[in-house]
Parts: structure tokens; sequence; C-alpha cells
């Protein structure tokens, strides 16, 4: 199962590769609004921004379930065992996931006190 | 305003997940230290096998020299191909960076063909007369394609009059798609032949024929395009599970089949292949029962019908062929003393390698990776992914005069698409069993999953296993 795993990590590191400087224009991006939400934002502000952030990862992991299957040349009607619907909502919900990471300390800075 | 620094929840979360880092950095393999040697390693083929190889030895060893030998200055990704030539993807999917986009820093990469193998002087000499000595040996030579094996064949011919393979590289993938195109607008007889010696993907040709099938009922045209496979073998795959499976799918799509058919002429301009029957043990292997009924100038046997007898010739007549080559080791292995004497791999002059360690049974300094091992099974990407760390662990023991203590198990694979949007996950070991990997997973169930893997996810893992990662 480990290594498994690795394999994963290294097919997304492997994907992303070709979009480096991508990867890390939004690494320093989101470092930025990082910093800026810890200096300025209050406990209660980083609370307050969460339902808007999971509203944006509820979002993105929509888009993600609907898209997959089209950009892999399929279709729902693909989708046939346990696994299947497992592999897609997992992918879903990463993608989820890492939206709402990504946008929670920009939503948290521009959220007013 | 208060602030909110980082707090020491964040750090402590931080910390805890750094050993949870370390070991999935280790999962791959037991972590090994690098040994410090002065050995010369010589990895002759520049493939999947050896530039994996290559950089697997470079991060296990401390001092010693590693020389490629392979005059190919790129090669692509051939796992690919039946997806471009299935009308799936584009060519450039599977073009790949330069070789030396992947070696390690410090390899000494001969850009040259070895011609000649002495493994009792521990010496490999180069069609350009270059005599390199070794202490230490992998062969990485993959396959060979014989396409004068079949009389009247032209590779230069390919994707023209209807003649295609997906075999002969990236190009030729593409002719092949858009041949079938053609076709699948025009109707006509779609013939596909296998040869009756190893093949590299032993799926591909499988897949092939499937793909041809769902891009004609896509089109609406499917009850204009006969379809008729031969196989020079007595079986559609080698895995029992899987060959009654494709046998019944074939049946259902109206693919027909044949067994003991082997491709030994064409005549191009013709569009006319000549297939000659092959005995097994004296008799020919009659076809499968249920076969649907061949269309006009496709001979196959009806079910019950006796077999062809042993060297009967039937001509067939195409409007598209799909050739899948003889293969065999490299004539300069097959020549060598290196290759099977006897038994069921001398005819193709494959590595004489111990099945379990992939080292020479009879040189102990010589390994072998990848197709021209001969092994029962496992001429894939997926086999190397398997035995790279083995053979990399194995030659370092023996570099440090141990005996080798890692076995492999023939681990093969292969996503069996069987249209578009959906395929079977086959994984095998070398006595046929089936040994699905991951949890779940029905090896004969279409799976959206399986799709995705071969669609998305195998060539970057392609991409790890050339730079030694997994």
């Amino acid at each position: 199962m480990l290594y498994n795993i690795w394999m994963g990590i290294n097919i997304v590191y492997e994907m992303l590769l070709p979009l480096l400087w991508l990867v890390v224009l939004l690494a320093l991006a989101w470092g930025l609004t990082l910093v800026l939400a810890l200096k300025r934002a209050p406990k209660t502000q980083w609370r307050r921004s969460l339902p808007i952030t999971a509203l944006f990862g509820l979002v993105a992991a929509a888009l993600t379930f609907v898209f997959v299957p089209i950009l892999t040349h399929a279709g729902f009607s693909d989708l046939y065992k346990f696994i299947d619907w497992m592999f897609l909502i997992g992918t879903a919900l990463a993608i989820g996931v890492v939206v709402m990471v990504a946008t929670w300390p920009g939503l948290t800075w521009l959220k007013k006190a | 305003m208060s602030h909110s620094p980082i707090g020491r929840r964040t750090i402590l979360a931080g910390l805890a997940a750094a050993p949870l880092a370390a070991a999935l950095a280790s999962a791959a393999e037991p972590a090994q230290a690098q040994v410090s040697t002065q050995a010369h390693i010589v990895i002759v083929g520049g493939g999947t096998g050896g530039i994996s190889m290559s950089n697997r030895l470079a991060r296990g060893l401390r001092g010693a020299r590693i020389t490629l030998i392979d005059a190919t200055e790129r090669h692509d990704y051939k796992p690919g191909f039946p997806m471009v030539g299935g009308g799936v993807w584009s060519v450039d999917r599977v073009l790949m960076e330069p070789t030396s986009h992947h070696l390690p820093r410090d390899i000494n990469w001969v850009k040259d063909y070895v011609a000649e193998f002495d493994p009792t002087a521990n010496t490999v000499v180069t069609r350009g007369g270059q005599r390199i000595r070794y202490d230490f040996l992998v062969v990485a030579t993959g396959v060979q394609m014989n396409w004068g094996a079949i009389q009247g064949m032209d590779v230069a011919a390919l994707g023209q009059n209807g003649l295609t393979s997906v075999y002969a590289g990236a190009q030729a993938s593409a002719d092949t798609w858009k041949l079938m195109d053609t076709l699948r607008r025009t109707g006509g007889r779609l013939v596909t032949s296998v040869p009756q010696t190893p093949i590299r993907c032993g799926g591909a040709p499988v897949i092939m024929a499937y793909l041809f099938d769902d891009q004609a009922r896509s089109a609406g045209t499917r009850d204009r395009v006969h379809m008729h496979y031969y196989t020079a073998l007595g079986t559609l795959l080698g895995q029992p599970d899987f060959n009654r499976d494709i046998q019944r799918r074939f049946g259902e799509r109206d693919i027909g089949f044949s067994f003991r058919q082997r491709l030994t002429g064409i005549d191009i301009g013709a569009r006319r292949a000549t297939f000659t029957a092959v005995a097994e043990g004296g008799g020919a292997r009659p076809a499968a029962a249920g076969a649907p009924a061949a269309a006009a100038g496709a001979p196959a046997a009806p079910a019950g019908a006796p077999a062809a007898p042993a060297g009967a010739q039937t001509t067939v007549d195409y409007d598209f062929i799909h050739v899948v080559p003889p293969m065999s080791a490299n004539d300069s292995v097959r020549n060598s003393d290196l290759a099977w004497k006897e038994g069921p791999f001398a005819g193709g002059g494959w590595l004489e390698v111990n099945r379990e360690t992939l080292q020479h049974r009879r040189f102990p300094n010589v390994f072998g990776i990848g197709d021209i091992n001969g092994t029962p099974r496992g001429k894939s990407a997926a086999t190397i992914k398997g035995s790279a760390p083995i053979v990399a662990h194995n030659l370092i023991r023996v570099i440090q005069n141990q005996l080798p203590d890692q076995q492999f198990n023939g681990y093969s694979s292969c996503p069996l698409v069987t249209r578009v949007g959906s395929a079977q996950l086959l994984e095998i070991d070398y006595d046929g069993n089936l040994i699905p990997s991951i949890p779940f997973v029905d090896p004969l169930a279409d799976s959206f999953f399986a799709w995705v893997m071969k669609d998305r996810l195998l060539k970057p893992a392609y991409v790890a296993l050339l730079r030694g990662r997994i």
C-alpha cells in the first residue's frame, strides 16, 4: 500500500513538472496571502471565512467530478464498479481540499473583520 | 487588533508529518546505503530498462564507472502506441524528451550499437569497432522486430495500401489510425495478424482489435467492417481467464478469430495476406467453438470443423491489415554465448537468466533487464518496473562478492483497453496467476479506473520509472 502511495506521489510530481513555473508562481502567491492573512487577520476572521472557503472547495470538487470523465474520453456510463466511483470521488475530494487550502488565506485576508 | 502567529499546533502537525514523509520516501524498497566500488559497469541498451538501471546504479554506487551503449538518442513512449493507433491519442503524447534528459550525470554514453558480446573476455564490441571491457554487464537490448520473416513485407510501405502496425513506431501508429479512420467510413475487411514468437506487450494486438471495433461502432459503420483476428498461437492471450474472456468478447462483438495461423507472406499492392497453418504437437488446434462465421475471403474454420493441416496455406484478401511482426532477441545477443542454448527460449536467442534473480546462469557478472530476458512471461514496461529494483539490488550484492538475495515473481501488467473509456487491469506472475495489486479491482471487469490509468497516469509513472524512483 505504501508503495502505491509513493507511486501516486511520483505520478502527481511528473504530471506537475511541465507546469513547474505555474506551480511555483501559485505557491508564491499562496505564501504571500498566507503571510498577509497571518499578520492582519485575527483568529475569528479565519473561522468566519471557512464557509466561503468550503464553498470554493465544493465547487472545485463538483467540477472535477464532472470533467474528469469528459477529459479522459469517458462518461458516467463507464463507471461500473466501487473502485471506479471511489477513484472519481476521491480525486474530486482531493482537488476540493487543495482548493480550500489554497484559497483560505486569501479569502481570510479579503474578509472584513 | 491581535495577531495570529503560526501556533504550536501547526508546528507539531508539521513535525508529525515528517516521519510519514520519510516512510513514504523509503516505501519503494528497503533503504540501501551507497556501496563504494571502482567497478566498471556496462549497460547495453538505452531503452526503458537501460535508462532505469543507469539511474538506480548511479544512486546505489559510489565511485563506479557506468557506461551506457546505445546509438538511439530518443526513444518514445511505446506503451502509448496502441492509443495512437486506435485514434485515442495524438502522436505528440507518445513523444519523449531525448535520452540525455533522463540519464544520470557522469554517465559515459557510447552512442553506438553493440555488435558482439564476448562474456568470457568480459568484453563487448561495438559496430564502430570499439572494444569495451567491463567488470559487470547489464543487457537491456529489448526485442528485435523480424519483419523479414514475412515474405513481401516492406516496413517503408507501412501507412499505405491498408498496411499498418503500431509496432513500427510513433509515426506508423499515427498512420494506423489514419487508415483505420478511412476504413470505418468506407467499410471493408480488417485483418489482424499475431506471430508465434513472444512479443513486446502481448495485450497490444487485442487492444487494437477492441479499439478498431469500438471506433467503427462510434462511427455507426461497424456492420460494414468485417474483422478477423489471426494468431499463430493457440490462445488469444496466455492467461487462461483472460483468454476465455477475450474469446467471449470477440464473439459478442463479431470479431472472428483463427488459431494457429501464421502470417508468412503479404502482397502489399494486391492487399493479400498468406497464412500458414502451424502445428501444435502434431496437430493444428481447431478454431474456437462459437467463433462467428467468417466473411468471404477470410477462411476461419467454423466451430467443430477440423483444423487446417500444418503447413497448409490460405490467402486472405484485406482492405486493412494490422501486422504484428515476429520478434526475437537482438542478433548480437542471439549469436553470442549469452543466449539460451537449449530449451523453449533458445529459438529466439533470449538471454539465459535465472528467472528469479535475473542473473545470467553461466556468467555471474551479467544481468538482464526487460524484454531481452528469456523468462516465461513479461515483455512490458510493468515487468521492468517490477524487476529493476531487484536487478539493481542483486547486481550491487554481486559487486560486493555476495549472492543475489531478492527474487522476481515475473510480474507483468497491461491495462487491456476494451473500448474508449474502459479497460481491464491484467496483472500476472510467471505462472499466469492473476495477482491484482490494488484491492477491490476485479481484473476481468471493465473499469473506468483502469482506463484513466492507461490514459493519464501510466506515462508519468513511466517517466518516474526511467528516473529509477519507482
